[in-house]
Parts: structure tokens; sequence; C-alpha cells
């Protein structure tokens, strides 16, 4: 045995770069005999190689989903693991019922051998366990899968001009504005309470697309929750006759019941006047009317001239040219976002399905080719982009390309 | 011609169906993720047959250790895990199948320790048995692949098959062979031997 050479491999790990560069060269099939021999060296001079972890995850990461594996008989795969699963256990309940297979195929050296590996196996296991899996998300390449928003990008613009990132902020007071205090709580919602003194104050919450929705409670004990894309702005205490606020995008209110001072909310022109009551405004511009779903108690929509309605639960206003009402509206649907959910039902297309994941994950969505499929289904917003878009191939008719922020959406054949 | 899809997908709710033992649920796992296991694989590894094996490796250990998927926090990372585990023992096992190559040229030489030496030899020995219970023309187009080491198309031509089936004689071959030697995590370095390019 050459001592000296196993003191060099000991003491003189192989470089990560030079890991990349030979896994580089290997995988895309030009690398010459001396660099194989090296890898598999490295490979073999360590219990876990330095850099080859880390190799492997970025190609994980960056995989796109736009190569033809049609080639690989899928159910036939499909179909030999549920074979070997279901052997498998009959091996073990025969071994539990004292029936154990005799391995006469093996010596005993080879079930040594066998039990040295397993037990380096295992203690690769237990080392991979402790090992997070490292932060590559400043990688280029590494952009194409896009991870559902896990920050909270909202910011708080105050009276006075000054903007507020509130995922940077801690938790606790924000600000006092007169004698109203702005307090981060631990959830992450904000809340506002006192008294207004003198003239009515403002502030804009706004959230960005590609952030986590985000909630606010109000100084009269309202909530509202504030989807991606969508703006809010509100009086920090309310005075007169109004509680009067102004919305894009789109917003889902819970109304302290006031009739002495009724709840206004103003969205692209449309008026909705809070009796008492839960409702959604969805007035993103790129979705054509702005849609008011109630939920419960009873609003008063109006927009310029046209004519007021009132709207009971279930029923939905939608406002564009003229004010039309719709009867039992979807209510999961609608309120989808609340719960974490893309959720479609039948009669949506792929554009509006692609609306709101270009939203939620702030990506530009781009057509080639008409998708005539339709969809409904749900999806967990808490899944990466990868991730949707794959549920969506799997239903089939449509494919997806992923380059840097932009999706093109294709049709695909039956 | 049906334009409605379904499709509904809930990560947490899956993973719970499938720790439950619903076999749907699995199924519709195995469609999302198969493809992107496997494209990792292949690049890892350059060969389709092995990317294959592995795979289906996974996805059979993922559905024999259901009952864990509840207890997962991050699904990607945990995927990424079992694919990673497989892929780096692979490495390993060829980078011992080349020691391995290594011992057997040299063995007419003392240098090396008797153990490598059996070890080898049984090693030898397993994967001739087995490639001689092989159907015939599975063989012969094995032998031609592993022992002349002609590629699928050179095989195709001199049996005048197409390279489709070549593959797929090969893919038997080595499913038939792996049966055969299936009881111990150790033979996999023998399967490296018979799939590698």
């Amino acid at each position: 045995m050459d001592y000296l050479s196993v003191f060099k491999n000991a003491f003189i790990p192989i470089m990560k770069d030079r890991i990349y560069y030979l896994l580089d060269v290997y995988t895309a099939g030009q690398a010459t005999d001396e660099e194989i021999s090296e890898l598999f060296q490295a490979v073999r001079d360590a219990d876990e190689q330095n850099g080859f972890k880390e190799y492997m995850l970025e190609l994980w990461e960056r995989q796109k989903h736009s190569e033809d594996f049609s080639y690989v008989n899928w159910p036939e795969m499909y179909s030999e693991i549920m074979q070997n699963a279901k052997n498998q256990s009959q091996n073990k309940d025969a071994e539990y019922a004292g029936f154990g297979k005799i391995r006469s195929l093996f010596s005993t050296r080879t079930a040594a051998a066998c039990i040295v590996i397993i037990a380096l196996s295992a203690i690769t296991f237990l080392l991979n366990k402790h090992s997070q899996a490292p932060a590559l998300v400043d990688h280029p390449l590494l952009k194409i899968d896009i991870p559902s928003p896990v920050v909270n990008r909202a910011v708080l613009t105050l009276a006075d001009g000054r903007k507020i990132q509130l995922d940077s902020t801690v938790n606790g007071t924000l600000a006092v504005q007169g004698s109203v205090q702005v307090v981060k709580q631990s959830s992450g919602q904000i809340s506002y309470a006192g008294n207004a003194e003198g003239d009515v104050s403002y502030n804009t919450l706004s959230v960005p697309k590609g952030s986590k929705p985000m909630s606010v409670i109000l100084a009269d004990g309202s909530k509202v929750w504030i989807n991606v894309g969508s703006t809010l702005t509100f009086p920090t205490a309310f005075v007169g006759h109004e509680r009067m606020l102004q919305m894009t995008g789109e917003a889902y209110f819970e109304v302290r019941h006031n009739a002495e001072m009724p709840f206004v909310v103003i969205a692209n022109e449309v008026n909705v006047r809070d009796l008492g009551t839960h409702f959604n405004v969805n007035s993103y511009p790129d979705e054509g009317a702005t849609k008011v779903t109630l939920l419960e108690g009873s609003v008063k929509v109006s927009k310029g001239a046209l004519n007021s309605r009132v709207i009971s639960p279930g029923e939905q206003a939608r406002v564009g040219a003229d004010l039309t009402v719709f009867k039992d509206v979807e209510i999961d649907e609608v309120m989808a976002w609340r719960e974490g959910k893309f959720r479609f039902g039948k009669d949506v297309d792929i554009e509006n399905i692609m609306t709101e994941i270009g939203r939620w994950y702030n990506v530009r969505i781009v057509y080639k080719g008409t998708v005539k499929q339709h969809f409904w289904g749900a999806v967990s917003r808490e899944v990466s982009l990868w991730q949707v878009l794959k549920v969506l191939e799997t239903a089939g008719g449509v494919k997806f390309n992923v380059e840097g922020n932009t999706v093109t959406v294709m049709p695909a054949g039956p | 011609m049906n334009l409605l899809k379904s499709f509904f997908y809930d990560e947490k709710e899956l993973l719970t169906r499938i720790a439950a033992g619903e076999e749907s649920a699995y199924r519709t796992f195995f469609d999302l993720y198969k493809e992107r296991f496997y494209a990792v694989v292949l690049k890892m590894t350059r060969s389709d047959l092995v990317a294959e094996e592995i795979v289906q490796e996974v996805f059979l250990n993922i559905w024999m250790k259901r009952e864990k998927l509840v207890l997962i926090e991050n699904p990607s990372s945990y995927f990424f895990t079992a694919v990673y585990r497989r892929v780096y023992s692979y490495y390993r096992n060829v980078a011992r199948e080349e020691k391995i190559k290594d011992v057997l040229s040299k063995s007419n030489m003392c240098e090396n320790s008797t153990e490598e030496l059996i070890f080898a030899r049984e090693s030898q020995l397993l994967i001739t048995t087995a490639i001689q219970k092989l159907p015939s023309q599975q063989q012969v187009i094995f032998k031609l692949s592993k022992q002349e080491g002609l590629s699928r198309e050179e095989i195709a031509e001199q049996l005048e098959l197409s390279p489709n089936t070549v593959r797929n004689h090969l893919s038997c071959a080595v499913k038939t062979i792996r049966a055969l030697l299936r009881n111990c995590d150790f033979l996999f370095v023998l399967i490296i031997w018979l799939i590698k390019k």
C-alpha cells in the first residue's frame, strides 16, 4: 500500500471547482480517459464528495420540462414498480411468518461485504440528514424554477411619505402618526389603533406580484386581506360620515358594521357601499370587469351614472361598461386566493389561469399557438412554478417552456 | 374530443393520500415527477437504461416507505435527496467497478489483497452465470454490446434489427439479470457493469 498517496488524498481534498469541471465534461460525454479516472478516483476517495451534491442540486433546480422522454415506457415502469412492491411486501410477510428465503447464491464473504456497504450507506444517510441543502438562489440558471412566494414584500406608505418595507421590520410598533399606532404583529399582520385628531391622514399598503398576500386590521376593527399585485389606501383613523377606502387589484373585506358611518370601497370607479358585511373585490385591470362578490350581509354597488344594485350573499356584481349581477357564483373559486389555492371552474380558459399564475410567481406569460383546452381544478399556491405547470401539463393539451422570467404557453398534442 | 381537462394538486394532500396507501394518488405523483427524476439521472449517468433503473428504484422506495411522506417538510428537497443518494451510490459503484477491472487486469501480480481478488472473481462468476440464463437473442445482443463493445446502431445493423429493438432487448436482459441477482444491494455494482455504455 502506498501510504503517501493515502495521505495525499486525505489531506488535499479535490477542489469543488475541479469536481464541477469533471462532472461537466463527463456528463457532456467529453471527458478524456484521464479525466474520467480522476473523477472516479475522487468519488472513491471521499465519503461524500465535495461539490457533487451541489452540482446535482443545480441540475435538479434548473431542470427544464421541455425534453421529450416519450421513448421511455412509463406505463411499463409503473406496473413494474407496483409488481416489485407487491413482491417485496410478500417477502417481508413471509419472513415475518418464519419462512425467510435462504440466499444460497451468496457466499458468507459476499454477505459480509453487503453488511459493510449497508452500514456505509446508513452513515452517508445520517450525514445527509444533517446537512441542509445549500442555498443556490443566486445562480443565474436556477431562476428557471420559481418557488412559491415565501416573504412579504409589502410596502406601507405613511401619510408623510415615508415607506416601510414590511418584511424587514421587526414585530412591534412600526410608526406613530398623531395618536394612531401602527403595529406589526407576530403573524405578520399589521393593525391600526387610536383615535383621529384633526384631519384624516391616509396610508397605502402595496403588495407587489411575487409577494405573499397581506392582511391589515383597520382602526375600526374591520379586517382586509390584500392579494398580490394590489394596493389599498385607507385612513389611519376614521372621522366624518363615511369610512372611505380606495383600492386596486384584489382585496377581501370583513367589515365591522357601523350604521352611523358606512364603509365605502372605491375600486376602478366602482363604489361598494357596505351595509355590514364580508365581500371580495377583484378589479385587476387585466381581468376586464370589476367583480364584487358577497359572502355575507349586503352591499350596494354603483358606478357613475349606472343604476346601483344591492346584492345578496352568493351574488356577484360585474361592473364594466354596465353593471350585471350573477347569482350563485362559486364562492370557493372567488375566495381560493385566501385559502392559498389556485382554483378554477369549468368555464375558465388557459389565459385566466396563466394570468393568476403570472401574478403569483411574478412571471411574464406569452403564448405560442392557441390552446383550445379548458381546465378546471385546484392547485396549492405553496408549490413552485414548475410544479404548477407540471400539473397542468399532466392534465394534458398544454405545454410550457420557462426561460428566465417568461413562461411560454403552447398547445400539446393529444 | 373532450376539451375539458381537470387538475387537482395540493402537494401535502397528495402525499397524505399516498401515505394512506391510495394508489391513484401515487400514480399522479409518478406522472408528475417521473420526467424530472429521469432528466437529472439521465444527465448524470449518461445512460438511458441506468437512468430507468435508478428512477424505478427511487419510485419503488418512495412507495415502500410511503408512511413517511406525511412527515416531510420540504418535499422537493426530500425527493432530491432520494434521487441524489441513488446517483451517488451509482458513482461509487462505478468507481469500485473501475477498481475491480484494475484488480482483474493485474491479478497475476500479488500486490493486491486476496480479498479484493476474491470479490472481483465472485463478481465475474455471478455475471457469467446470469448471462447464460438469458434467452438466446438477448444473450447475443448483450455480448455484442458488452464484450465486443458495439454501439446499439452497430448491433442493429449487424443483426438487421431496429436500434429500438436492440434497446428493448438490452433493457430486458438487464432486467432479467437484475431479477436473478436481486437480493443484495451490493450486486448493484454488477448491474452497472452490465448496463454501462
